[in-house]
């Protein structure tokens, strides 16, 4: 029951931050498919995305998103 | 939308990065470029293959720019089909040119946050622990393991650096080696992993393409997928922090100044 009470209000918080920052979007690359399932290849730096485009000739779809989220980690 | 097959067929046509807004400078004057001078922690644009000629606006998303109902800055945003549809477009600008598997292989600049990112995806690492001389190396090898069907878009890969990762081992279990190719799963965190499989730094392309089906049929019928509210809260409870070069916050205005409305938190201390 403590546990229940600490994650609501901690989810409460959470609201109350994400305004703080502003609106977030709905899908910035994480995935609701199967775990295990194939996704976007995402380069993650952009000297190797840029060495890639130039040398398959294909435009670059450029995104930037925090893997956190009010500095906690492991999502996005 | 980027879980949906269709877009995931069309982002193929496009080398598709995706950067940790707050991991450093160089991403800052990434996104502030891309964002004409403001920071916000998510940023999108299409760019020709030079890097520099933006084939759309920017803006914090895809649905906000593409598609009929994406243009213009008070249009309601645009459908699944119809981002897809506006990408097909300007991809079929561009003849694709070279071998895929001769393509540049991801990398990280640095192990922590290649755990980080293989944990917000809820995908398995593919960590390559080599010394400069055996790097090269590596990388032919990967290369066509990398561009198969079955594995394409399924893993993150970094490839480790004297530089930034002598202590990668400290925060993964079950490790048996100091080198090697390491299949190493992120905890809920992405702070800690645990090494599920590692090869030789000799092993074949066959080997390590069956050590990464293998352990991506384990990890898919044993992983679910996180929340994200009730992982957050768990995070707070936890006092999970994960620090980053740049303190979070945002310049909405673009006055090169994090709008202090917002406290940033990066000057914390993490966990792990």
């Amino acid at each position: 029951m403590k546990r229940l009470i600490l994650l609501t209000l901690s989810s409460l918080a959470l609201i109350g931050s994400s305004f703080g920052q502003g609106s977030r979007p709905t899908d910035i690359g994480a995935s609701t498919q199967p775990i295990g399932d194939a996704g976007i290849m995402w380069y993650t730096t952009w000297d190797t995305a840029l060495e890639e485009a130039k040398r398959s000739n294909r435009p670059i779809f450029f995104m930037s998103a925090a893997a956190t989220c009010s500095g906690i980690s492991g999502v996005f | 939308m980027f879980s949906t097959k269709e877009f995931i067929e069309a982002s193929r046509e496009f080398v598709c990065v995706r950067l940790e807004t707050f991991e450093n400078k160089e991403h800052q004057a990434l996104v502030r470029r891309i964002l004409n001078g403001r920071f916000e922690n998510t940023a999108f644009c299409l760019l020709a293959p030079d890097g520099e000629t933006p084939l759309t606006r920017s803006s914090r998303s895809p649905q906000n720019i593409l598609g009929a109902h994406g243009r213009g800055p008070s249009a309601e945003p645009g459908s699944n089909e119809e981002v897809i549809a506006a990408m097909k477009e300007i991809a079929d600008d561009y003849s694709p040119r070279g071998k895929v598997d001769e393509m540049v292989l991801q990398d990280f600049h640095s192990f922590r946050q290649a755990l980080n990112v293989a944990s917000g995806d809820q995908r398995l690492l593919l960590f390559v622990a080599a010394s400069p001389g055996d790097v090269e190396r590596c990388r032919d090898t990967l290369r066509p393991v990398f561009a198969h069907d079955e594995i394409i878009g399924r893993f993150h890969l970094d490839f480790g650096s004297a530089a930034t990762d002598a202590s990668w081992a400290e925060n993964v279990s079950d490790t048996w080696a100091k080198s090697g190719y390491f299949i190493i799963q992120a905890d809920a965190f992405g702070q800690k992993g645990k090494a599920i499989s590692q090869l030789p730094l000799t092993a074949g392309k066959s080997d390590i393409a069956k050590a990464l089906l293998d352990a991506n049929r384990l990890f898919a019928e044993t992983e679910e997928r996180k929340v994200y509210s009730s992982h957050v809260a768990e995070g707070r409870s936890e006092n999970i922090f994960f620090e980053n070069e740049i303190p979070y916050g945002e310049d909405h205005d673009g006055d090169g100044e994090v709008d202090t409305r917002r406290s940033g938190k990066g000057k914390g201390k993490g966990k792990g």
